[in-house]
């Protein structure tokens, strides 16, 4: 069975749901978007939905993060797969803009993701995201 | 498979396109084009003051040529979230936008901004009804300290 154009286009606005919860410091909605047992690696792996919720709720004290405050994401190059029935590898590359006050707007970084989308009880959520950087050669 | 209380796929399309067509007008300056997007009440509420039906639309697209720092700026939507019911013809659209402005130097990240509207089904096609925009947050510039 292969995904239909709906399946691609809901997996497409969880990555806008991602990426408007967490921008607009929403952890509840954030975490929302991974299945019970997801987990997020961004250098650091958080696993299931109370770790993600945590640490989404201590992102604005946490000072590894204080760079990206405010900031927002910016996606391109959606690609899905299904791997199984009900579940596809994701891959999307994502700029992390950063607006400056009369300077226009900063990119402070470039990352490909590379995750694992679930569909539960209907919905497509994160089972896993994967947070790669682009690092100069 | 029952559409009610979703939107069908060819709506879903329509609406993104309905996004990219405001973006379009909105940078050609098409104050005529612009405002066909919008319903007869339609409202635009933002950074530039609030704008209501066509007549004010169409000033609204005036005033964006007119003001010399959105010059040469493109609208470069992301994160486009739609959801809405295509038996009730109604629906809402969240997404953030990116300007980007042309510069003697290249292209340059302009501003950024957040838009989240109200969309409606008239006589087959989807217009807005609302759309409000807000900047988004910036940080203080190296060079204001």
């Amino acid at each position: 069975m292969t995904l239909s154009w709906h399946d691609k286009l809901e997996i497409r606005e969880l990555v806008a749901r991602y990426d408007h919860a967490i921008d607009s410091g929403d952890p509840e909605g954030w975490a929302a978007t991974f299945t019970e047992d997801g987990s997020w690696n961004g250098g650091v792996v958080v696993s299931g939905q109370a770790e993600l919720l945590a640490f989404a709720r201590g992102l604005p004290a946490n000072p590894a993060f204080a760079a990206f405050r405010p900031s927002f994401h910016f996606f391109a190059n959606v690609l899905v797969e299904e791997t199984t029935p009900g579940e596809a590898r994701l891959l999307c590359d994502n700029l992390m803009l950063q607006p400056r006050a009369g300077a226009g707007v900063a990119a402070l970084t470039a990352a490909g993701y590379d995750d694992i989308v679930r569909r539960v009880d209907g919905r497509w959520l994160f089972a896993s995201r994967r947070w790669r950087p682009v690092k100069p050669s | 498979m029952s559409t009610a209380g979703r939107l069908t796929l060819d709506d879903r399309v329509a609406l993104e396109t309905l996004v990219y067509a405001y973006n379009v007008a909105a940078d050609e300056r098409d104050a005529e084009g612009y405002a066909a997007l919008f319903t007869a009440d339609g409202v635009w509420d933002g950074m530039l003051g609030r704008f209501e039906e066509q007549e004010g639309l169409r000033a609204l697209c005036a005033k964006i040529a007119a003001t010399p720092a959105l010059d040469g700026t493109r609208h470069w939507p992301n994160n486009i979230v739609i959801e809405g019911d295509s038996v009730a013809g109604t629906a809402t659209l969240g997404l953030d936008n990116v300007l980007v402005k042309a510069l003697p130097e290249g292209p340059v990240l302009f501003s950024a901004s957040r838009s989240e509207a109200t969309a409606v089904k008239v006589a087959g096609r989807w217009l807005f009804r609302e759309r409000l925009v807000t900047a988004a947050a910036a940080v203080p510039s190296p060079a204001s300290g």
